[in-house]
Order: C-alpha cells, then structure tokens, then sequence
C-alpha cells in the first residue's frame, strides 16, 4: 500500500520469509514500520489512511500506539528478524574483530549538528580493535565526509539506498548490512537506533556513546532524545550488559512474537494471487 | 376421583399444558434432584409428568384440576389439588421439593400469600431432619437480560414485586440456616438443559453453560459470553437457581448433576479467546497449532477441554477442520471481544488467519450466515459498516492522490524520453537505424 513498506528492501525480505517469488513483491495491505522509533512505529511524515492495518515490530509499540489513537494495528516484528531467521549465522563462520560505528544521520533535507572531531576522536579512545564506519548513503557520497571518517584510518562503508516516494529500497541493503554486523565483535552509535538494535540481534555486543548530535528542527513530540537515554538506560555507556541488550532487543524487534509464513502471507493479503504491481 | 381437592383450587386452570404460561418446570436435567429424594416425599407446584414417573408413593401439589386429573392414577401416588395455603394439614415429608420455586402455588380463588409466608408453609410440613429442594428464578438472569420485551401470560395474574421474596440464593441460603448447596440453572428456569453447582468454574461448565443456550432464540444479544463470565462470580448471572437445605449437614443430599467436574480445565476457546484479548500472539499460535496437529482437531473448540499442564479431551466427535475453524472465529467475533487481527471482513478471514497462524492454509470457504443475528450484532455490524464504508472512501481519495502523483512522474519521464531522442546524437543514431532498414528493405527486394 504505501511506498515506505519497500524502504531498505523490507518488502523483498518478508516475501522471502513468505516463499512469494514475484518481483517485486506484491503490494502489501497496510503500512510496514520502517524504523524503530519511541512513537507509534510509524514515520512522522507518511500520510496514514484509516482502516488500513498497521504491521509494527513489537508489543510495546502495538500499545503505545494505542493510546496514541492508532487502531488496526498487529505485531508482526521486524523484517530485521525475519532476515536472521532467513539466514542463520553459520556454525563456520570467522572470527568477528573490531567494531562497526554508525554516526547518526539525518534524512534527505535534515542537517546534524555536532563536533564530528571530538566523536573521532571518542571512538578512537573507546575502540579497541579496527573500526568500520557505517555512512547514511548522503553522507557517503558526501566527500568531505567520507574523507575525515577515512584520515581517521576508519574503513568507511555505506549499506545502501534507503529507498524514497519515487524509488524503492536497495533489495540487498539488510543482507549487507547483516554481513557487515557479523563481522564485527561490537556495534555502536551514538544514538541508540535501529541499526544498534540490529547490530545486538546479530550477535554484537553494543554500546552507545559520544555526542549525540542535534538535528536542526528535531521533532521532540515523543520525549527525543532525553526520554531514549532515560527509558533505555541500560544500552548506553562504552560496556552494555550483553544479555540484557539482548533480551531487550528481542522485545523491541519483536523477535519473539514473529509470525508463520501462512500468517503472514494472509494478513499481509498475500495468499489472494498478491496485487502484482 | 383419585385426588384430593384441599381447597382454592381452580376448576379449568391448567399449569402442566402450557396454554396459559410457560407449562411444567421439565427436562433430564432436573431428574437428578428427584432421584435424590428420600422417604416421604411432596413435590409441589408444576412439574412435568416425565420428572415424576420415577417417584413412588409421592404426593403431588397442583392448582389446577385438569392437571390433577392428568396427574392422579398412579399407583401410590397421592394428588392434592388447590392453594399452597391449605397445606398445613398435610405432612410432614422427609423430602419437600418445588424446583418451579413458589410462584405458581398459589390460586386465584384464594388470597395471595406472600413468597415468605409461602415459603413457611412448606417448611410448616418438612419433617426436623428433612430436605428442602427449591427453585429460585433470577430476576438478573442473563435469560431476562437478552429478552426482547413480550406480553405477560395468563399465568401472570399476581404482582411480580414481593419484597419478601429474598434477593438470590445468598439470602435466601441465609434465612434458611443449617446447611445447603446452590445449583444454577441454564438456560432458562422452566426448562433447563443444564444444571450446575454454582461452585463450579472448570472447562466441562463452561463448555456445558456455553451450549445450553439456543442458537436461533430471539435475543437481544449473545446470552453466552456473559453467562460465562458469570461463572467466576457464583454463577450469579444464571437463569434460576435451586437450593437443597437441611438443617444439618448430615441430613443434605447431593444430586448427581452432570458433567463431572474438570478440576483445572478450560475450554480451548476460552483459552485461545484470552491469549487474544491479552494480544499473547505467541501463546494464541501455540494453542492453534497444538490443537490442529493433535487428535481434537476438528472438534469445535468449544467442546475441546485443555488442562493444565495441556493435555486436551475432546467433548464432541472431529468434524471438517475447516468447519472447525469458522466456528472458533464466529465465536470469536460474535463476542465482542477486543480481538487483536486488524482489517477482519468475516467469519471466513479470521478463519483463514487463525489457520494461518498454526502455519496452515485449509481452504475456508464463505458460506452465508445460518443464524439469525441477535439486535446487539445487528447493531454492531451496521456501525462497522458504517466505518469499513468512510474507510474504503478515504482509501480511494488517498489512492486517487497516488494515482495523480504516479502519473505525474510518468509524465516526467516521458518528457525526459522526448528530450533525450530529439538530441544530435540520438537524431544520428535514428537516422543510422533508418537507412540500414531502408537498405535491407532494397536489397530483400525481389528482381
């Protein structure tokens, strides 16, 4: 239904998990959450037509959302899980080293501010193997970004297109992504978001630190950043407790509560033949 | 002439046919309580011959005489005809019994005695160590609460309001003294399927309260969803109520109602109906899929009791899983529960996810609704109608934008097309293209 539901290749992943081959995927009935957020899982800026089901990643969300005023909405959990379902980490796989570091970005048209020196020079005190940096594809093709992460003697990588209104997500952005994280012993950011959730799911040990940089006309309706460090308190700081990330990253991806394909293919309208586009 | 006439009695009124009110308190379900009886036993007001035939040498108090002439005639039994007043005389019994309660004793030929003083004349003629069984209609049973509003019967002659009628089987019990038990009645005080001691919460009640009631009835509104609830408080939300008092507890009885307590159980619909209201999504796909994959599926969830630590017992022979499965969503949706599954259009879809959700994919076919719909789903589908009709327009304006949106970046691009095939080397290569078609257009010439 709506064009953010193919952003960061969510749609190829659960079409994947629901053995739906077309491509691309069939439209889905109702609106995917794309992003882990403090609000009711969806983005601020979508329209949202009433009557049609939102698909959000976790219980707590499905309630928040309620008493925000969202109705018709059902847990599936995030695509993220349905992904590492998809491809379990091999029982050979090498050994994970270093770090990867996502800075935060801001979306097309939004500007971060913040001493990017000082973050450098933060991750550098704090990390003890080699470190990749992880860029908003904006940032990558940015050169004068891109360079200072690299004089830094960070290797700098980028997943891929998010996708936007006119073209859909890069299909193999989360494979990328998952075969970045399983590289790397840590995951960290400096704010905690979705890639940090992500990174912890796949089996990095997290941490949160640094500035965590202002964006210019930052939407506080939902506590921002204050509320994240207050009710999250337990995934900041340079060393997190593993096993309580975890758990708490199974809950906020809704790891444990991920449907059947047969589920999902019908809530998702998928079983009637899909709506080829 | 083979019965007594004591006085008040009235000469063409009969309780027992059922012309003039709701005919005899009847059924199997209530045999248990005769069967109990002990010693010398009256049994007054309107009961259905059936219940009796078991009953030797017991005396039966009627109103009217066609009734006493269809009772009188057995062997050993003795048939008194008349107002409840006149009893005195009579007695006393080991065992009095009145499961239809005390409403239909009195005559119109006699004055009205109030329900206390009634009451006194029963307990006037039961013997020190005898057994009171009486029947106790609920004026807040969930049969009254569903009623479409109707006429009163010809039954209906006496006020209904007795303030010394006691309030439910909580007083009453307590102005009795001595010890007693409870039994609740479904699905209506005449003619009761179903009889349980109001002790009892386990899945075999719930199953057996849940199938009491009529499909068809004309009701208001679901009488079952709120009779189960009531399971929980005493049962306190029943039809009726029959209380058995002695004065001590040596002295009661204990009819064998049926079903057995199921210490523990809980129908798999309530199970899989309380995963869903506490939107334990896992714990509603485990429930699912413990059912499917086992030897209950097919069995109406309903009837399927669950203990425990999970093991299950069918109640009713497996029928069509398919068949099953649009049970448990009708139920499901005619509740009223807040259900979690966003977007339901019937019985069919939900059907078709709860399937889903064990990882299966029967085929579900829509089949038209065979029951007729209570006011209160009547009410409820027109208002999600109402709300599915203002959705679908404001999906249709917000995909017309869409629409309006995708033609426009089609336009561009079409444009962009143009611009780019109206450039020097594009008009080079069209031109190129132009003559070697030309060309072999020439040479493919015949001659």
């Amino acid at each position: 239904m709506h064009r953010a539901n193919d952003y960061y290749g969510h749609s190829h992943v659960l079409a994947r998990y629901c053995g739906v081959a077309a491509d691309p995927p069939p439209r889905m009935h109702g609106y995917l959450q794309h992003g882990w957020n403090i609000g009711d899982g969806m983005a601020g800026d979508h329209e949202y037509v009433a009557g049609v089901p939102l698909f959000l990643w976790s219980e707590r969300t499905r309630r928040r959302a309620w008493s925000l005023g969202r109705r018709g909405t059902y847990v599936v959990g995030a695509p993220w899980a349905y992904l590492l379902r998809l491809d379990p980490e091999p029982a050979d796989a090498g050994p994970r080293e270093g770090t990867i570091w996502y800075p935060f970005h801001g979306w097309e048209g939004q500007h971060v501010t913040g001493d990017h020196a000082r973050l450098i020079a933060q991750i550098r005190a704090t990390e003890p193997g080699p470190v990749t940096v992880c860029l908003y594809w904006q940032e990558f093709l940015t050169p004068a970004v891109h360079r200072r992460y690299e004089r830094a003697g960070f290797r700098v990588v980028c997943h891929g297109y998010r996708g936007d209104a006119r073209r859909p997500g890069d299909p193999g952005f989360l494979d990328r992504q998952l075969t970045e994280l399983r590289r790397h012993r840590r995951v960290a950011s400096n704010r905690l978001s979705s890639a940090v959730w992500y990174g912890i799911l796949a089996g990095c040990e997290p941490a949160v630190y640094g500035d965590p940089m202002t964006l210019a006309g930052e939407d506080p309706r939902h506590g921002g950043q204050a509320r994240i460090r207050r009710q999250w308190a337990q995934l900041h700081g340079e060393q997190v407790d593993a096993g309580v990330a975890y758990a708490t990253a199974v809950e906020e991806l809704g790891a444990d509560r991920l449907a059947p394909a047969a589920e999902l293919r019908h809530v998702l309208r998928w079983d009637r033949g899909g709506e080829p586009r | 002439m083979t019965y007594r006439l004591i006085g008040g009695e009235m000469l063409v009124w009969s309780d027992l046919d059922g012309a003039h009110g709701p005919g005899p308190v009847r059924g199997a379900a209530l045999a248990p309580f005769l069967a109990a009886a002990r010693g010398r036993t009256l049994v007054a007001g309107p009961h259905d011959s059936a219940l009796l035939t078991g009953l030797t040498g017991a005396t039966v108090l009627v109103r009217g005489v066609p009734d006493a002439e269809r009772l009188a005639g057995r062997p050993g039994r003795t048939v008194l005809c008349g107002s409840v007043a006149k009893l005195a005389a009579e007695g006393p019994f080991d065992t009095v019994i009145a499961l239809d309660g005390l409403e239909r004793l009195g005559t119109a030929e006699h004055d009205e005695l109030s329900w206390a003083q009634k009451l006194d004349v029963l307990r006037g003629v039961l013997a020190p160590g005898g057994v009171l069984m009486l029947g106790l209609e609920n004026p807040l049973g969930v049969h009254r609460l569903v009623a479409p509003p109707g006429p009163l019967s010809d039954s209906d002659w006496t006020p209904a309001w007795d303030e010394t009628r006691p309030a439910g089987p909580g007083p009453l019990t307590g102005a009795l003294g001595g010890a007693s038990r409870v039994y609740a009645l479904y699905p209506d005080p005449v003619r009761p399927r179903v009889v349980l001691e109001t002790t009892r919460d386990d899945g075999a009640a719930e199953a057996a309260v849940a199938g009491a009631f009529d499909e068809d009835a004309d009701v208001l509104t679901d009488p079952v969803p709120p009779a189960l609830a009531s399971l929980r408080q005493g049962h306190v939300l029943a039809p009726a109520f029959i209380v058995v008092a002695a004065r001590a507890e040596a002295d009661l009885v204990a009819p064998a109602t049926a079903p057995a307590l199921a210490p523990g159980t809980r129908t798999l619909l309530s199970r899989i109906a309380g995963a869903a209201a506490r939107r334990d999504l896992p714990a509603v796909r485990d429930l699912l899929r413990a059912w499917l994959d086992g030897p209950a599926a097919g069995v109406p969830a309903g009837q399927v009791l669950t203990g425990p630590d999970g093991t299950s017992t069918a109640l009713a022979p497996a029928g069509e899983v398919a068949a099953a499965l649009r049970d448990l969503a009708d139920r499901l949706l005619r509740a009223g529960h807040a259900l979690p599954w966003p977007g339901v259009t019937g019985v069919a879809d939900l059907a078709r996810t709860l399937a889903g959700m064990a990882g299966r994919e029967p085929a579900v076919g829509e089949e038209p609704e065979r029951r007729v719909l209570p006011f209160a789903e009547l009410r409820a589908d027109r208002d999600r109608l109402t709300r599915e009709l203002a959705e679908a327009r404001a999906q249709a304006a917000f995909l017309e934008g869409e629409l309006t949106a995708r033609e426009a970046d089609l336009r561009l691009a079409r444009r962009t097309v143009e611009l780019l095939s109206g450039t020097g080397p594009a008009r080079a290569g069209q031109a190129f293209v132009g003559g070697v078609r030309a060309a072999r257009r020439l040479l493919r010439r015949p001659g």
